[in-house]
């Protein structure tokens, strides 16, 4: 990925500053920190779910292409783009040494 | 003779990039066109029954009650005249009104707090070290420059500034549009960005006045004299409206129409004055034609049931509801404001129909989702009411507004503005619990919590469900939380108490100094 901080290898994990719930399917999180509150769609919502433990970015990719019919390649790069945003709103965060 | 609007061709300095006359919904929308103008260092004059500049620091929420601070702090102004109605300038209690919003300013603004100095014409104090004077028309002095005009048109309406709700509206305006102008004229006010708020949204402006709006822009801007004569048309028909004279209203509605063709307001007014001589159909064909000419008219705001509503007027809200079901029984709005009504009644079956009535009408509409929430909550059943209640939550993420919120446009980053939302988490967490759901339960009722709706009551919520998944530790932690949530909740109720002690005093001081 380029001018990515995030690669296949990276493990990530969703921070303390904020908090989460199920909305049928669906995410909703608070940023407590900065008070801004975002929704995430179903597969946004089994992304973000997958975070709240440490794990590779890899692990995460594997986990919605064995359950969504998709090219292994778009899934990997939607995650990711994903992941940056979650990471640029301090919602995540990478565990030590694993940036790209 | 001056001209009193120079505006739409003149550039006189390098920084303008925006010249013009503006008609906005919502007042709020006057920073983004002063921003984009460049503005720098300007005098503006506020012609408003509302000050709109409440302290907001950067970062938070810009409103319609605030978006004046902002173009203070960022230099964008160097002087404010708040113009208020001449009725507010009468008495000294109505005197008295506005010092009560200037020292309520004053309070939230950071820096020191200048004096307020009070004089036969004028009420003045500093803002961020900038001057800010409180006047009449009449009390403006003459400004040698351009200024910026802004203008809303519930300044039309309003007779008197109040703290707390306004009057409720009169059936005439105080002042008519052209009178406004040729006063502003008496003062040789030029300006060359002229912004024109409708405020309708909100129910600030009865939807009937909305063309005032209009009319300002075609005065200001020079308009034929066939759209004039229309607007003279509009203001004998309504004052022969207000007099009984039904048919001399009519015709003269008629002739407006004809000299206003793009205009939905003469329809809407005919609409009005067939419902009130029972001829309904005439009545349901003018409403529908003034909607086909103005799809803006379509709106919660469309009567004073909202207002009413939010003033606890009920049967005037009921009634107001009554009448727009009688014009258009698919008005989603109304059914919703019927709905409010039944839940504030405690008639939770009403609630329900009325609240599904508009849910099947407008799905997107949050609030009838939410009202809808609430009567099956109330009725006892959980899983339709936790149904509801999420919808409503999955509509807010979309962009969907409650009508409750305050106008806002997303100036210094989205932020939602409506706190609510967060107690639709509340009810949602206790519902969970109701329903043995503990760990959803938990999830909702964190989130109300971190939104800040802290509380007695969510962190005994909290503790009984850390209790039922005997976490002890939790236990603990929720229950010190409570006691610590006890003793911050003292903290409003002493200050209300002093509050009370106090306005007796307050008054009597306020009414000396503006005697």
């Amino acid at each position: 990925m380029m001018n990515s901080n995030i690669s296949d290898h990276s493990v990530v994990v969703a921070t303390r500053d904020q908090v989460s719930c199920d909305l049928a399917g669906e995410a909703a999180i608070l940023n407590i920190k900065s008070g801004v509150y975002y929704g995430l769609d179903p597969i946004g919502a089994q992304i973000w779910k997958l975070t709240q433990e440490p794990r590779r970015v890899a692990q995460i990719q594997n986990a919605i292409t064995s359950e969504y019919e998709v090219d292994p390649n778009r899934c990997a790069q939607d995650v990711v783009a994903l992941l940056e945003k979650l990471l640029a709103e301090g919602l995540i965060e990478l565990k030590n040494g694993t940036t790209a | 003779m001056p001209q009193i609007f120079l505006g739409t061709a003149q550039r006189k300095s390098p920084n303008r990039s925006l010249t013009g006359i503006f008609r906005i919904e919502n007042h709020d929308q006057a920073l983004s066109i002063w921003r984009d103008s460049g503005c720098v260092n300007r005098v503006l004059i506020h012609v408003d029954a509302h000050h709109d500049m409440w302290w907001v620091a950067p970062g938070q929420v810009v409103t319609i009650a605030n978006y004046i601070s902002p173009a203070l702090r960022d230099g964008l102004l160097r002087e404010i005249y708040w113009v208020v109605p001449d009725r507010s300038w009468e008495s000294a209690d109505n005197r008295r009104q506005i010092l009560h919003h200037l020292y309520r300013i004053r309070e939230q603004y950071p820096g020191p707090r200048h004096p307020v100095e009070i004089r036969r014409d004028r009420i003045s104090t500093m803002l961020l070290g900038k001057p800010l004077h409180i006047c009449a028309l009449d009390g403006l002095p003459k400004f040698g420059e351009d200024v910026l005009l802004d203008l809303d048109v519930d300044y039309m309406i309003i007779p008197r500034v109040r703290y707390g709700a306004d009057d409720p509206r009169p059936s005439l305006p105080w002042i008519w549009p052209e009178e406004l102008l040729s006063r502003l004229q008496a003062r040789e006010v030029q300006s060359d960005i002229v912004t024109i708020a409708y405020s309708v949204h909100g129910g600030y402006t009865p939807l009937r006045w909305k063309y005032f709006g209009n009319e300002l822009e075609s005065r200001v801007g020079g308009a034929d004299p066939g759209v004039l004569r229309g607007m003279r048309l509009m203001r004998e028909g309504a004052e022969a409206a207000v007099r009984g004279e039904s048919s001399a209203a009519e015709l003269k509605f008629i002739e407006a129409a004809e000299c206003l063709p793009s205009l939905g307001a003469p329809s809407w007014q005919l609409a009005y004055l067939y419902l009130d001589a029972q001829r309904l159909s005439e009545a349901r064909q003018m409403y529908l034609r003034s909607l086909d000419l103005d799809p803006s008219y379509r709106t919660p705001f469309n009567s004073d049931a909202l207002s009413s509503f939010w003033e606890h007027r009920w049967r005037a809200a009921e009634s107001e509801c009554r009448r727009t079901l009688e014009l258009d029984p698919g008005d989603a709005f109304a059914h919703l404001v019927l709905g409010w009504l039944a839940l504030e009644q405690s008639k939770w079956g009403t609630a329900e129909s009325e609240a599904r009535r508009a849910v099947e009408i407008r799905p997107d509409s949050l609030d009838a989702q939410r009202a809808l929430g609430e009567a099956l909550q109330k009725l006892g059943r959980g899983q339709e009411a936790v149904a509801a209640y999420e919808r409503s939550l999955k509509l807010a993420l979309t962009g969907q507004e409650s009508l409750h919120e305050c106008p806002a446009i997303a100036v210094e980053g989205p932020r939602l503005n409506d706190w609510r939302h967060f107690d639709v988490y509340l009810r949602l967490g206790e519902l969970f619990l109701s329903l043995g759901e503990l760990d959803r339960a938990g999830q909702y009722l964190c989130m109300a919590v971190a939104a800040g709706l802290d509380g007695v009551l969510p962190r005994f919520r909290l503790a009984s469900l850390a209790f039922r998944q005997r976490r002890w530790k939790a236990v603990a932690w929720e229950l010190m939380q409570m006691a610590k949530q006890s003793l911050v909740g003292t903290g409003p109720i002493m200050w209300t108490l002093w509050r009370k002690i106090r306005r007796p005093f307050r008054g009597a001081y306020e009414l000396w100094l503006v005697r």
